[in-house]
């Protein structure tokens, strides 16, 4: 399964959300996808290895959420974007730790 | 839908055969058509193919949306076309098994959200109108579970 197909074209650049703060992407929970399917996806499409990939999808699974991601806002869109192709339910928000 | 012993058996690493019976590949030959036509239609069935990525940024969501929109949807249409074109194939690939997946999550986000599925949902008897969806979305559970394990075999092969 192809995960390249975002381009620079897709990252949006918006001057109300630029900031030098790095993001974070939540993975949600949802009572549909697999949990098999859900860590099989995060060691595909973001590179966890089986082990934290496991524990990142008990973790949206018993708490509701997990932060899978997180670095500057391209590439938290990009994974984001990923996780999106696969159907997983991500969003972003700005780290403000 | 009876559940055959299983849908795939393995030939070699990378090589599978198709153990599927011909009422579950007509069956699986339709589903893909009715999630190109609910995205089609703009169903409100296909959010869970498209979640927001800024859902409390209105103005962040829209323009990430006309950036990204169009390539996501391609993204699933790819998914189910490829899944339709090998559905039928005797041995199949790795990646086709990748393909079937991916497909037939996209058929169980559809599914699934009509019949406003939930961590604890009952079976419906048999006389209620949800049945019959009801009884393909436990067989496509089935089957994905199925399919995973051997790619989760492939992963943890030496």
């Amino acid at each position: 399964m192809s995960t390249g197909i975002v381009t620079e074209k897709s990252i949006v650049s918006s001057p109300i959300l630029d900031t030098d703060h790095p993001w974070r992407v939540i993975l949600w929970n949802d009572p549909i996808n697999l949990i098999s399917y859900v860590t099989w996806v995060l060691q595909n499409a973001l590179g966890f290895s089986s082990p934290k990939a496991t524990e990142l999808t008990m973790e949206v699974h018993n708490n509701g959420r997990a932060i899978v991601s997180h670095g500057p806002r391209e590439k938290a869109e990009l994974d984001a974007t990923r996780l999106h192709q696969h159907g997983l339910w991500a969003t972003l928000e700005r780290d403000s730790d | 839908m009876t559940k055959n012993n299983g849908p795939l058996r393995r030939i070699s690493t990378e090589r599978f055969e198709n153990l599927l019976q011909e009422e579950e590949k007509e069956l699986l030959s339709v589903l893909p058509g009715l999630v190109t036509e609910a995205i089609e239609m703009n169903s409100p069935y296909v959010t869970r193919l498209f979640p927001p990525t800024y859902p409390f940024d209105t103005i962040a969501q829209n323009e990430f949306e006309k950036m990204s929109a169009d390539a996501l949807m391609q993204q699933h249409q790819a998914i189910l076309d490829g899944f339709c074109t090998s559905l039928h194939k005797s041995e199949l690939t790795h990646e086709d098994l990748v393909t079937w997946v991916g497909a037939i999550n996209d058929i169980r986000l559809l599914l699934g959200t009509a019949l406003d599925v939930c961590e604890d949902l009952d079976r419906p008897s048999e006389d209620d109108p949800r049945f019959r969806d009801f009884i393909i979305f436990d067989y496509l559970t089935w089957l994905q579970g199925s399919i995973l394990e051997f790619l989760t075999q492939n992963q943890s092969a030496p």
